[in-house]
């Protein structure tokens, strides 16, 4: 019997030993296999999705507390009912696992199409390609993902170049010199990144402009007028401010007044409460974000889809912001600016 | 008994050591991307490969004159846009032209970051400002979204998008500019290739060069 252990444990050892010398030789295939299934979704392109079955087209944004993605929800939602879709517009509320119930429920449902303002650029991909599986269309709008060949289109705001326009009016009048502070947005959505950055992009090549604090208010009013307060009580200085959206806008420009205070101040969005504030001298400029127009194509983009297998355009299409500063804002109403 | 248990120690160790470290692989630093297929990007390596072969030949070959085509615009930089235009979204969004031209500088501003000359158009009378870029700090991405050999579709994201104009700009400084020395440019006659983009409700031409020569 013991004898017999003392085997057994001797060709567990074996076993073990050629685990570890085979193993990793093993690790190789599966490898093979992923890049075959890759070679597969690549060529897949070509494939029509036919969509679930339904008459259904999804529409799921953040959160439409904010002025922004109701004008974004509403348009899609208008442009989808004349063209004789049932609409049905959801919130993500900017929280990945929500969005991927969402599209759970779309998938159920068998929607038509999926109309997506994202939460997040990794978190998607995966949501995105369920649906497609399941036959069904993904058009993203505002916010693009770090992956292609999965949604059909990506309409994206060019916040890059938006931020960097509107950061260059900054500068102007800030006289290319002094102290600021930002207010960044929610770290999970990748706008709030890429605002900042670009924001940085174009203030930083400036040497006599220096942020003094830097501080996430998510996006929001209160908060950022909270934020504002606490910088303006710890640098009495500060003599201009950036916030990556112009909810955050309003709120500093809120707190501003009521320390007796106007200092240039932008923001991105393009929201109509932001013009109000640039008319009556309070903020410099936002960077408009065409809302309505990336929403309205999405779904016309969607319903050609459906009806011929093909948008006509590219996967990726860049939607170009406006700076808006006092010289153009007159033009801007409802985040449609009408030249 | 004894000697059992430590068997089975010995085969639980190995089981662990072969799990933990038997099939990981070491990648270095700098080489995931052969493992993951996704090759980091660098935008300067891009834009340096593109510069000399691919851009300047397009910008020489594609400028309009800057003098007739401010005359045939007559006061409006959009009348000309399908003819020598770029819209950066096909038919729609920011409009930019490739131009050439020769002519005086009148004023060389450093003051700003944002430096440029001013420059007096040979044989033209418009009210146009024309100012040639020279940094330090350079506006608007001109040169990039006149190229026709590159979009953003082939690039990630809007950030690598932006790097590659970031990068664009950073070779016509070192490449173009400083080799210029506008210090000196005051009053001399000069000739020049670049790009400008129209900017909502101003008439003003902000040219970003490719070429710039002392004549």
């Amino acid at each position: 019997m013991k004898g017999f252990k003392k085997v057994l444990s001797m060709l567990l050892v074996a076993a073990m030993i050629a685990a570890m010398a085979i193993g990793c030789g093993a690790k190789e295939e599966p490898k093979e296999e992923e890049t075959k299934t890759e070679e597969k979704e690549e060529g897949g392109d070509e494939e029509v999705l036919k969509g679930g079955g339904s008459n259904i087209i999804y529409i799921i944004t953040p959160s439409v507390s904010n002025p922004a993605f109701k004008a974004e929800a509403d348009t899609a939602t208008a442009k989808a009912e004349e063209l004789g879709y049932e609409v049905k517009a959801v919130s993500h509320d900017d929280d990945p696992t929500k969005q991927t119930e969402l599209f759970d429920s779309a998938i159920a449902d068998k929607a038509a199409a999926i109309i997506c303002d994202n939460a997040g650029a990794d978190a998607t991909v995966e949501a995105v390609k369920k649906a497609r599986e399941a036959g069904i269309p993904t058009f993203l709008i505002d916010r693009e993902i770090n992956a292609e060949g999965v949604a059909i289109s990506q309409i994206v705001a060019n916040n890059y170049q938006g931020a960097k326009a509107i950061a260059e009016k900054f500068v102007e009048a800030m006289g290319e010199k002094g102290k600021y502070v930002e207010l960044l947005g929610k770290e999970s959505d990748t706008n709030a990144g890429v605002r900042s950055q670009a924001f940085h992009e174009v203030i930083d090549q400036y040497p006599d402009m220096e942020m003094v604090a830097q501080q996430t208010a998510n996006w929001e009013k209160t908060e950022a007028y909270d934020k504002m307060e606490a910088m303006l009580q710890a640098n009495p200085d500060i003599e201009g401010v950036i916030c990556g959206n112009d909810t955050m806008l309003e709120g500093v420009c809120a707190a501003l007044d009521a320390a007796g205070k106007t200092l240039p101040v932008i923001g991105v969005d393009g929201s109509d409460e932001a013009a109000a504030l640039i008319k009556s001298g309070q903020a410099t400029g936002t960077a408009l974000q065409q809302f309505a127009v990336i929403a309205e194509m999405a779904v016309v983009q969607a319903d050609k889809y459906l009806k011929e297998g093909s948008t006509g355009a590219d996967e990726k299409q860049l939607v170009d912001c406006i700076a808006i500063t006092s010289e153009n804002v007159d033009k801007l109403s409802g985040f449609v600016f009408t030249e | 008994m004894k000697k059992r248990m430590t068997a089975l120690a010995l085969a639980l160790a190995l089981v662990s050591a072969s799990m933990l470290t038997g099939c990981v692989k070491v990648i270095k630093i700098g080489e995931e991307g052969k493992y993951t297929g996704e090759v980091e990007f660098n935008a300067g390596d891009d834009v340096a490969a593109i510069w000399e072969d691919s851009a300047l030949p397009e910008l020489n070959e594609n400028a309009v004159d800057l003098t007739e085509f401010l005359t045939q615009s007559n006061g409006d930089l959009t009348t000309l846009a399908d003819d020598y235009g770029k819209y950066s979204m096909g038919d729609s969004g920011e409009l930019s032209y490739i131009v050439k031209g020769t002519g005086t500088v009148q004023e060389v501003n450093t003051e700003s970051q944002a430096g440029y000359m001013a420059v007096k158009l040979e044989g033209y009378n418009g009210t146009e400002n024309v100012r040639i870029q020279i940094g330090p700090v350079y506006k608007a991405s001109s040169i990039r979204d006149t190229l026709s050999f590159i979009k953003f579709g082939d690039y990630k994201n809007q950030g690598e998008w932006a790097a590659v104009s970031q990068s664009i700009n950073e070779i016509v400084a070192k490449d173009v500019v400083e080799p210029a020395d506008p210090s000196s440019l005051q009053g001399k006659n000069i000739s020049f290739v670049g790009a400008f983009t129209v900017s909502s409700g101003s008439s003003d031409v902000l040219i970003t060069p490719a070429v710039l020569e002392v004549k």
